[in-house]
């Protein structure tokens, strides 16, 4: 009780010199454009990469290495969840004994499967052009994998072809990184001509990065889901 | 003379941990070959990045942005010099490894085992405020992992460590990030020169908030006192070449980055500093007198290495050339002796199944050649004359004189932690010499792919010992480095 | 005006979610707490003009962590004990 009530009182003070600190000092709503880096993102940015969307012009090109080391992050951090749950009694062979999805599902999610995954697609593929990228597309593509799993109790990922996949993509990432560094010398260059801005083939190499990126996120997603699912209780 | 370009040390290790999980469904004994190779390639870069660095820091621009727009690559001498520790601790890990992990594990550890060290590598050679907080995660969830991995017997205790660990980790990382957030709100930029350039100016509340959130957060890695609950843990649970990663490769990374923010990016701001004084000492008294109790061999290890941490702490927050000499030194000593310790103690751990210290009895004549190169590493953390540790902490206590009295009681506390650290030391190497063992039959040693990197590691504990100049060579540069600024570096841009 | 409004009670609602999810001993009614929060906050990105953000945080927020928190349960316990 005490040890809480102290940990309550730290929190507290800890949130009212936060938040007076925030309120009284940052300079919220103000145009600051003129500051930082930022106006050099916004008024050249559709001409620097040929990306309409100008959130995936400074994540994939501006600071596209943040995000070849954020897809590594979650790679790895797929990789722990396998880690953690490896053998945490899981006879060979059992298969999970789960009661069976109702019709009404089954038929949903036979009909919404290759709808989600073609929405998935979508997102990451109109990455540079519309809101959205790699990582929401990915994300919807492995909740349409986690409604396999509700809807067929004896549906499972293929484990190799999923690594295969994942290997696949994540290596095109760094492979076009290291093309930038052998042909400009830079790594991560955008070698690739911009095209005009708002068609689907523009913008250099951030189409090819989004793809990579939306089928290795939704492989490791789906891998995190197939790996709680397969864990027995 | 060939340049290898600086960004190449984390683009192909990345790559590689990509292709490494489906090259194991063709070809099963690959993880480890291809591993090695990519260890090796890393060690080469970051020699011949070192000899660069010495003449005029490397700059590396990524994607071709200059900066402050884009993500920058500076490799100064003491960026390079932690980069080559990294990659020959980790190739000198990567011989260790072989009868420590469990089987069908192989393949990802190997994956794991990369990514850790591209992250690590990333986070002292890169110039970016988030970029260095991208790197901090990619090392932190790869040692989770690896930690979960590594479990052996006691299944139980490393996932219970590996958990702790965990939510503490993403703690820090969130306060880091609360941090850089703050930063970015204040200054609108991102490029650690730019941001050493813009602070004094920019709010003062503001900035002095980012960095309480930067420091709590990178003190965590940093195993710092308050903020350390993971640290024995993550030590004991963890099969013994990650504990060697932990404490050669994550902790000095972490601390490197914490150095470097506070230095570099705030100027050596005293506020900080003071704290770091205080923090440092606490970090040191309390890592050294709990290591004092333990009756686990690894436990030990790893309060040790808690003290050793504030003993680093002390020697940077002094902020003068000596001290910083002195106490780079200690971080270089620190990650080569207690490599070695973590070693040689994971060998007899290995012969005996058995982590109490009362075990070791007589362990000079059961297992000779282990039990000397412990000894060598214990002698080096104690300071003894001869070994590395006894210049850094020389070096150090000289720095601190030129702080004046202040320092004097700097230098007295660091002398009497020294001595507990003897006591402990001491203890553990009169049992494995003096006393007589209970059974008496010779143990096997360790194969000599596991003796040669401790063989490695202990010549260069003697070389550190007997011919600093050697090191004062890139440790002097790289001490103006940090006193000097990023600013200058790269000539304001 | 309305939609300074209506943020205000978005937020407030959030706030709610919140605290409800961290009191409540039922974890599953703590996941769905948390989900409202997730989804409340893509609205929020939506109104301030992220909507980059705000997909993802419908997505991974709202959709696969929940998913994930539910299973955890599912395989572990629902209720929490003192």
């Amino acid at each position: 009780m005490i040890k809480k009530s102290i940990a309550l009182i730290l929190i507290a003070i800890l949130f009212v010199a936060i938040f007076f600190t925030l309120a009284n000092d940052l300079p919220f709503g103000d145009n600051r454009t003129t500051t930082g880096v930022s106006d050099k993102y916004i008024y050249h940015g559709v001409n620097d990469t040929g990306a309409s969307n100008l959130v995936t012009a400074i994540v994939v090109n501006y600071r596209g290495f943040d995000t070849l080391g954020e897809v590594t992050v979650l790679f790895v951090a797929a990789t722990g969840v396998g880690a953690v749950l490896y053998n945490m009694g899981r006879p060979a062979g059992k298969k999970r004994k789960k009661t069976e999805a109702s019709l009404i599902v089954r038929t949903g999610s036979r009909i919404l499967f290759p709808m989600m995954l073609l929405f998935g697609a979508y997102i990451f593929v109109h990455g540079h052009l519309t809101p959205g990228g790699g990582f929401q597309g990915g994300a919807v593509i492995a909740t349409a994998f986690l409604f396999k799993y509700v809807s067929d109790t004896r549906y499972h990922i293929d484990h190799n072809k999923f690594t295969a996949t994942e290997s696949v993509v994540g290596m095109t990432f760094a492979l076009v990184g290291i093309m930038g560094l052998l042909l400009t010398g830079y790594f991560l260059f955008n070698f690739l001509p911009n095209g005009s801005p708002g068609e689907l083939l523009s913008a250099g190499i951030i189409p090819i990065i989004y793809v990579a990126i939306g089928i290795k996120v939704g492989a490791e997603l789906t891998g995190i889901l197939d790996n709680m699912m397969e864990v027995e209780q | 003379m060939v340049n290898i370009d600086p960004t190449l040390m984390i683009g192909i290790p990345l790559f590689m941990g990509f292709l490494i999980p489906s090259v194991a469904i063709v070809w099963k004994n690959s993880p480890r070959y291809l591993a090695g190779f990519t260890i090796l390639f890393n060690l080469i870069a970051s020699t011949l990045l070192l000899i660069r660095s010495l003449n005029a820091p490397v700059i590396s621009v990524l994607g071709g942005w200059q900066p402050p727009y884009g993500i920058v690559f500076v490799a100064g001498p003491l960026g390079s010099m932690l980069a080559l520790l990294i990659s020959s601790m980790t190739m000198l890990t990567w011989f260790y490894l072989p009868p420590h992990i469990k089987e069908g594990n192989e393949t990802k550890f190997y994956m794991l085992f990369i990514l850790l060290m591209a992250g690590a590598t990333g986070m002292v050679l890169t110039g970016d405020l988030f970029n260095l907080f991208v790197f901090t995660e990619i090392t932190s969830i790869a040692s989770f992992s690896l930690l979960a991995y590594s479990r052996g017997k006691d299944e139980k205790e490393a996932v219970e460590a590996t958990i702790k660990y965990m939510i503490i980790g993403s703690l820090s990382s969130a306060f880091f990030l609360i941090g850089i957030a703050l930063l970015y709100g204040a200054t609108g930029t991102l490029n650690m020169a730019d941001l050493a350039s813009k602070i004094p100016s920019a709010n003062h509340n503001l900035v002095m908030m980012a960095l309480a959130m930067i420091i709590t957060g990178l003190g965590i890695e940093a195993e710092m006192f308050p903020l350390n609950g993971w640290t024995p843990d993550a030590y004991t649970g963890a099969t013994h070449p990650v504990s060697v990663m932990f404490a050669s490769v994550v902790v000095k990374a972490g601390f490197f980055a914490l150095i470097r923010v506070v230095f570099l990016i705030f100027g050596a701001a005293t506020e900080a500093l003071q704290i770091l004084m205080i923090f440092g000492l606490l970090t040191l008294f309390v890592g050294e007198s709990s290591a004092l109790r333990q009756t686990d061999l690894k436990r030990m290890l790893a309060y040790s290495s808690i003290g050793q941490m504030g003993l680093l702490l002390v020697a940077f927050s002094l902020n003068n050339q000596t001290a910083l000499v002195g106490g780079l030194y200690a971080m270089l000593n620190h990650a080569i002796a207690k490599g070695l310790l973590f070693m040689a103690a994971g060998s007899f751990i290995f012969a005996l199944g058995t982590r109490d210290i009362s075990a070791l009895n007589g362990m000079g004549k059961r297992m000779p050649v282990t039990s000397a190169l412990f000894t060598i590493g214990a002698f080096s953390i104690m300071g003894l004359p001869f070994f590395g540790g006894f210049i850094s902490k020389i070096v150090i206590i000289a720095g601190s004189m030129q702080a004046g009295t202040e320092g004097m009681l700097v230098a007295i506390l660091i002398l009497s932690a020294s001595l507990i650290e003897l006591v402990y030391f001491l203890r553990v190497v009169h049992r494995i010499w003096m006393r007589e063992p209970e059974d008496d039959s010779r143990l096997k040693e360790a194969p000599f792919t596991q003796m040669f990197p401790m063989i490695v590691l202990a010549a260069f504990v003697f070389l550190m010992g007997i011919y600093p100049q050697a090191f004062f060579k890139v440790l002097i540069p790289a001490a103006q480095e940090l006193l000097r600024g990023l600013g200058t570096m790269i000539g304001g841009a | 005006m309305i939609l300074t409004i209506a943020v205000a009670i978005l937020i407030l609602m959030m706030m709610v979610f919140a605290v409800y999810s961290v009191e409540t001993k039922d974890l599953l009614y703590a996941v769905v707490g948390t989900m409202a929060v997730s989804l409340i906050v893509s609205i929020l990105f939506y109104v301030l003009q992220a909507p980059d953000v705000a997909m993802a945080e419908a997505a991974i927020g709202a959709g696969i962590s929940t998913a994930v928190f539910v299973i955890a349960i599912k395989k572990t316990e629902r209720y929490e004990h003192d």
